[in-house]
């Protein structure tokens, strides 16, 4: 009989599963010697085994050639109580083998912690694949493997912007925690409220991927560009989430999970006191540059006349020397997003340098230095991207 | 757990491919694949390309792979049905329903096999896999020890981050769909930082280290240029025999771009064709044919499933003024569809939540 668990379509699965259904009910007639399994922790990794075995159907399993599915129906390991006879659960996938005086399962992927497992055990079934007489009759067992000491509670380190003060036209926010996040649940944890404590709807851009960085410990949050963009259908029919003039707090919920399972440490919020949109691209020749002295390992200063975007103000900034190589150092970006400062590795030598600037680098309303977010009719002040691309110069010593 | 091998191609789809891709119908493009054993940070969007060549893109591993599946069956034809889909690969891969995420659905175009990209677990330890539902309700892990793959880039070449290093490695490019297309693979998609260049392709087979080039594409709405919204999703067509890619933005208009003005200088203009409306997002677009015609089916997360006539789109208006909801579509009162692509020529397969956990579903496209 083909003993293949497979998950089929429709309530019977055929008559292999039926068979198992009518050798249930002899579950609690067991006998001294039948098998004992437990779930084992032990190097390199967890498993299942399954003790007491006959001698004979050990050897008999170790001579045969045994395909997964076959070994399932024998041996059935499930993330969840052992199914009833009509139930289709398949088993997990995972490896079978038999080694020394133990028949072992090991997990495709990594036995879930507090959660509880069931193994039912055919020996019927065994018995066949091994061509020798291993009784009959179901064993059942069931574990859950310990959960894992929690570490500190997951914390909301920073919200950028850092200033309070922000444009209605503000693009995005970045919530920075300190440990990686459960993925799934940020939009459910984060809401924009108004001064009358109502939740503005639709307010941010929810991505069913969620825009994480790679470790999941900073969020990006994107105001719902459709709203934000003048006169197309979002704005037209729901306005800006922001309006200037009021103040509106970003909540996000204690419940937030991390990625251990466990909730925030506390819930967050954050003040935006809302003003009139920016609607002017930055220019790196508004920006103020202050050189350091020679020989030493002080900071080139650079002081923005607004606030900038904080990933991109650290990462679209490169200091070169007179040969156009890069300097190597450290970025540091200022209070509120309002200045840039680059510390670099050695001291500084003589001579004449330049701070480049990658147009792609943003305001708080995402304009870049080629081009306005949000450009309204009439208002095409798109420059190429190369010659947008600033160059501030600067001396070392005389 | 099955890894199947083999590299059958039927003459018949090969001609197919010949026509849908232009490549040379000598040139095997699975011998292009010549690393072996794949590591693949993340699963997102998936799609079929020539031959038995499963593109994925991971947004983690900021790259585009190219897997070799070797999938030669020949599937019955039959339709896919599946309740608890979720919970079924649950079971399969030992957790809970909860902690299951499909981000996207593919068909192999010549075994009819539904192939699922997955996530196992929301948290520590989460974990891609490659999935198979066969049209007789098996599912199986495609198992990537010792496939054939390639892989390119999508991020840009080096730039700031680089030099820096340690805080370029906070910048991901998160892919909302991809799909092959005239020799090329085309992926949409959002950077976690910068908003600009959010549609890149990527030459097949893939060349250099650093494949993507990003394509500046415009739609025209409203009297604006507009160019920054990320697509959610997009299907390569053609319209009045010209390549033309429909993206449906998630800021909801629908937009036609004529790929054949590709080669002056990689600015693509396109039309916004019609608005979806606001508070929707469109979740996946695909073509379809039935009794000799061509449709064109969008799901979305609030509005219901929208059949549009493709035969609209080259007479259609250019969206001008605000309010104009341009081609018209008929409301399919299907809601919850995640996913769909084509199973066969009678059927699409649907993942579906209609509230009762997810399911592949089948659909007959003549009763649509």
């Amino acid at each position: 009989m083909n003993r293949r668990i497979r998950l089929r379509i429709g309530a019977l699965g055929g008559g292999g599963l039926m068979a198992l259904a009518s050798c249930a009910d002899t579950a609690a007639r067991v006998d001294v010697d039948s098998p004992i399994i437990e779930f084992v922790e032990e190097a390199p990794g967890e498993l299942v085994a399954v003790n007491r075995l006959p001698q004979t159907v050990l050897a008999g399993l170790r001579l045969s050639e045994i395909d997964a599915d076959s070994w399932r129906g024998a041996l059935g390991v499930f993330s969840g109580p052992v199914p009833g006879p009509d139930d289709l659960t398949p088993p997990m996938l995972g490896t079978y083998e038999v080694e020394a005086d133990r028949l072992v399962f090991r997990g495709r992927f990594p036995f879930v912690r507090g959660l509880q497992h069931g193994v039912r055990l055919d020996l019927e079934v065994l018995g066949r694949l091994s061509g020798r007489d291993a009784g009959s009759g179901i064993v059942t067992h069931e574990f859950t493997p310990p959960e894992t000491e929690p570490g500190p509670a997951t914390r909301v380190t920073a919200v950028y912007p850092t200033s309070g003060r922000v444009p209605m036209n503000l693009l995005k926010l970045y919530i920075h925690l300190s440990a990686p996040m459960r993925f799934g649940e940020a939009y459910a944890n984060i809401r924009l409220v108004d001064e009358n404590g109502d939740v503005v709807p639709d307010a941010y851009l929810e991505m069913p991927q969620e825009l994480w960085d790679p470790e999941r410990t900073r969020l990006t949050l994107f105001f719902d560009p459709g709203r934000i963009k003048r006169e197309v259908d979002p704005n037209l029919q729901l306005g800006l989430p922001l309006q200037a003039g009021h103040s509106f707090r970003v909540v996000i919920d204690p419940g937030w999970r991390d990625a251990r399972g466990q909730p925030l440490a506390e819930g967050f919020e954050k003040v935006l006191t809302v003003v009139e949109p920016d609607r002017t691209m930055p220019r790196a020749e508004d920006w103020q540059v202050e050189a350091p002295g020679v020989r030493s390992v002080a900071p080139v200063q650079l002081a923005f006349n607004e606030p900038m975007d904080h990933a991109l103000a650290e990462r679209m900034l490169v200091v070169l020397d007179a040969n156009g190589a890069p300097v190597l150092g450290t970025v540091q970006v200022g209070g509120e997003e309002r200045s840039w400062s680059f510390t670099p590795e050695r001291p500084w030598q003589a001579g004449r340098y330049v701070i480049d600037v990658h147009p792609d680098i943003e305001d708080l309303a995402g304009n870049n230095l080629a081009h306005l977010f949000d450009v309204h009719r009439g208002e095409d002040v798109r420059v190429e991207a190369e010659d947008a691309r600033a160059r501030i110069p600067f001396v070392v010593g005389s | 757990m099955r890894i199947r091998k083999g590299t059958g191609l039927a003459a018949a789809t090969a001609l197919g491919l010949f026509l849908m891709t232009g490549a040379r119908p000598d040139v095997s493009m699975t011998s292009t694949l010549t690393l072996v054993s794949p590591e693949i940070s993340s699963i997102g969007a998936i799609a079929f390309g020539p031959e038995n060549i499963l593109f994925v893109g991971d947004s983690e591993g900021a790259g585009v792979f190219a897997l070799d599946v070797a999938d030669d069956g020949r599937g019955s034809g039959d339709a896919v049905s599946m309740l608890g889909v979720d919970t079924n690969i649950a079971a399969l891969l030992g957790t809970t329903a909860d902690e299951i995420v499909i981000n996207d659905l593919a068909v192999h175009p010549g075994s009819h096999n539904v192939y699922l990209g997955v996530t196992r677990g929301r948290g520590e330890g989460s974990v891609p896999v490659l999935l198979m539902v066969s049209a007789s309700g098996d599912i199986t892990e495609v198992g990537l020890d010792g496939m054939h793959y390639s892989r390119a880039e999508i991020l840009n070449a080096p730039g700031p981050d680089q030099t820096y290093g340690r805080r370029g490695s906070a910048r991901t490019f998160t892919v909302t769909d991809l799909a092959f297309a005239g020799g090329e693979v085309l992926v949409a998609g959002l950077s976690n930082e910068e908003f600009a260049s959010n549609f890149r392709r990527i030459a097949f087979p893939f060349g250099d280290e650093f494949g993507a080039t990003s394509l500046e594409i415009y739609h025209v709405s409203h009297r604006q240029n507009e160019t920054h919204a990320p697509i959610m999703t997009f299907l390569p067509t053609e319209v009045d025999g010209a390549p033309t890619i429909l993206a449906a933005y998630t800021c909801t208009p629908l937009v036609a771009f004529d790929m054949s003005g590709l080669a002056n200088g990689g600015h693509v203009f396109g039309k916004t064709i019609a608005e979806l409306g606001a508070g929707n997002r469109p979740l996946d677009i695909i073509r379809y044919e039935v009794a000799g015609e061509q449709q064109i089916l969008i799901s979305n997360s609030r509005h219901p499933l929208m059949k549009v006539d493709p035969g609209l789109i080259p007479g259609a208006a250019r969206l001008l003024e605000p309010g104009e909801t341009g081609v018209g579509f008929t409301a399919v009162q299907e809601s919850g569809i995640r996913q769909m692509d084509n199973l066969n020529a009678d059927y699409i397969v649907l993942l579906q939540d209609r509230g009762e956990g997810l399911e592949l579903r089948s659909l007959r496209k003549d009763a649509l």
